[in-house]
């Protein structure tokens, strides 16, 4: 499967990710080729069953009780940015005029 | 004569009993070990000599008031850089979280230091334990104290170099796909990779999450099985960990291996792996056979698909795992932005480096529409299928021997291209898709002096049954400890 620039901004920006024309360009190269190694699993054959429990696996439930687990500053501590106890971002919405 | 940093954690424990040295001495010991070693070695990010002293006091002045103390008091230890220590910078191997300082400790952490062992410091790793040699650490290499123009191994090659260094008489690393085996191997010491489920990872910071799996790094197996006795168990905040009795992981030691079965899967022992490795594995097979276990060939056919399936499945848990680094609430924030969507993109496109990017690009292909069912759906079909050849393995034999990679350590910059560097994982992803327990110990050497590992897989759980075929085997001759 041939993987483009195109190709990898689109998965940059799902990501959250950019990347400058150079990088991009390698990239490609590179995905095309682990992408070509990840698609061998394919020829696996169908699993026989579901293995019937077989890890025990099942939900764990915790109590749903809130609890305080942290004070605010040692949150805020760790924050690169804060304002009055709350953790300071850049405007999400647009201004109205 | 041994000098103190030589000797074995459980010589450590009846040392201090009797009083030959105080802990204060033996941490002071170690310490100035990595003083001496780790500016060439490079395997610690963090050192803690104040902190670990003052620890070592307490144990002392605890002992010289004649408490009853816990069976780790006193006794030095690292951590991998991805489990959180209270109030330790902990960074992952990356300039994201250069200067993160945890407000809590890791389950393990907790257990450790209520058991008395004294935190030293934080180790080296390839970048959120993305690599198989450390090299993709963001702040610095580490060698291989065997042979310094070769690489410890990754992810935990910090772990590795630390012991086989002398550093450290033990060290707690990470596992997702032989990320504590392979290290172990190339370093020439003791890693166990446990059963998922069998130690708590809160604290941990997670890479992929139905793989990773805490473990010690220890010089010998004894030493492997007193530290995983302080570690496993139960733990509310971990929901995967696994609510059954946790047995003596030292119980079995003593027992020999007469009429145990190990089956040596043959497509394992194919041209992808070092014609020197395979006899040294082949060769220990021939010493459990002397110590009188039966050696059987059996065959695994769905391994040939667990590199591709491992790659998908976790680098897919990968990209939704690290999504929550995103420069708001911890880490690293970028200078410059304009908006919201802006700080996340460049936080992140300046704190990850281009493995982990890589990663997150895989994660984020095999997990988007249109790919989901080619890749991941048919990755988790694989995962299934080799759980299922190990159940039919586990039906003629009790434990597998494999080695634990394809080739003794590498020079630095050896494996540039990422596929080769992720073929080096054939041999140790296998028992992480299916959630065994695995043990990494040394079995031989190269022409060259370099140590070959073994890797001996068994059913979920039987870590006692691993350590006493691995205590045998050291009884036989093999695996001791080499000194760096």
């Amino acid at each position: 499967m041939k993987i483009t620039e195109r190709d990898v901004e689109k998965l940059a920006r799902l990501a959250m990710l950019e990347f400058d024309e150079k990088e991009k360009r390698t990239l490609a190269e590179e995905m095309e080729r682990i992408i070509a190694f990840a698609q061998t699993v394919a020829a696996t054959g169908e699993a026989r069953e579901e293995p019937a429990d077989e890890l025990g696996d099942r939900n764990v439930w915790r109590a749903d009780d809130p609890e305080i687990a942290f004070s605010r500053d040692e949150m805020l501590a760790a924050a690169p940015s804060s304002e009055d106890g709350f953790i300071a971002v850049p405007r999400a919405l647009a201004k109205e005029d | 004569m041994r000098t103190l940093t030589e000797r074995t954690l459980a010589e450590h424990i009846a040392a201090l009993a009797a009083r030959a040295y105080s802990a204060e001495e033996l941490t002071r010991a170690y310490l100035d070990a990595v003083v001496r070693k780790d500016g060439e070695l490079g395997a610690f990010l963090t050192v803690l000599p104040e902190r670990s002293i003052a620890a070592a006091r307490r144990i002392d002045s605890r002992r010289a008031a004649g408490e009853k103390l816990p069976s780790l008091a006193g006794l030095p230890y690292a951590l991998k850089d991805n489990i959180c220590a209270k109030g330790v910078r902990m960074t992952c191997g990356s300039r994201f979280l250069e200067n993160y300082i945890p407000p809590y400790s890791a389950h393990v952490a907790e257990l450790l230091e209520n058991n008395g062992a004294v935190l030293l410091g934080k180790l080296n790793m390839d970048e959120f334990g993305m690599g198989s040699s450390s090299e993709h650490s963001a702040f610095h290499p580490t060698k291989n104290p065997l042979a310094p123009d070769r690489v410890p191994g990754g992810s935990s090659g910090g772990c590795a170099a630390a012991v086989a260094a002398g550093e450290i008489p033990f060290a707690l690393g990470s596992d997702t796909g032989g990320s504590i085996r392979q290290p172990a191997a190339f370093c020439g010491v003791v890693g166990m990779k446990p059963t998922w489920g069998a130690v708590s990872r809160y604290g941990l910071t997670a890479f992929a999450s139905s793989l990773d799996q805490i473990g010690p790094i220890t010089g010998d197996v004894r030493d492997n099985a007193l530290i995983l006795n302080a570690i496993a168990g139960r733990d509310a905040r971990d929901a995967t960990s696994q609510a059954r009795k946790t047995p003596d992981y030292t119980a079995e030691l003593e027992k020999d291996v007469r009429g145990l079965r190990l089956g040596l899967p043959k497509e394992i022992f194919g041209e992808a792996i070092d014609a020197e490795v395979r006899a040294a594995v082949r060769n220990a097979a021939k010493r459990f056979e002397k110590a009188g276990a039966e050696i059987i060939e059996i065959s695994l056919p769905s391994i040939a698909y667990a590199l591709a399936a491992y790659y998908i499945i976790s680098s897919a848990e990968a990209s939704s795992n690290l999504a929550r680094f995103d420069g708001v609430r911890y880490g690293r924030r970028a200078e410059e932005y304009t908006d919201l969507t802006q700080l996340y993109v460049r936080s992140r496109s300046e704190g990850f480096g281009d493995e982990v990017k890589r990663r997150i690009l895989l994660g984020t292909f095999v997990l988007s529409s249109g790919y989901y069912d080619a890749y991941y759906k048919k990755a988790q079909n694989a995962r299934l299928v080799i759980k299922k050849d190990f159940e039919s393995a586990f039906g003629v034999c009790d434990c597998l021997l494999t080695p634990v990679a394809p080739t003794a350590a590498f020079r630095f910059g050896e494996k540039r291209d990422p596929l080769e560097m992720y073929a080096g994982d054939v041999c140790t992803v296998p028992a992480g898709l299916a959630g065994l327990p695995a043990l990494s110990m040394p079995c031989g050497k190269t022409g060259e002096g370099l140590p070959v590992g073994m890797q001996l897989i068994g059913r979920r759980f039987s870590e006692p049954l691993l350590y006493r075929l691995g205590v045998a085997f050291e009884r036989e001759g093999g695996g001791t400890r080499e000194n760096g």
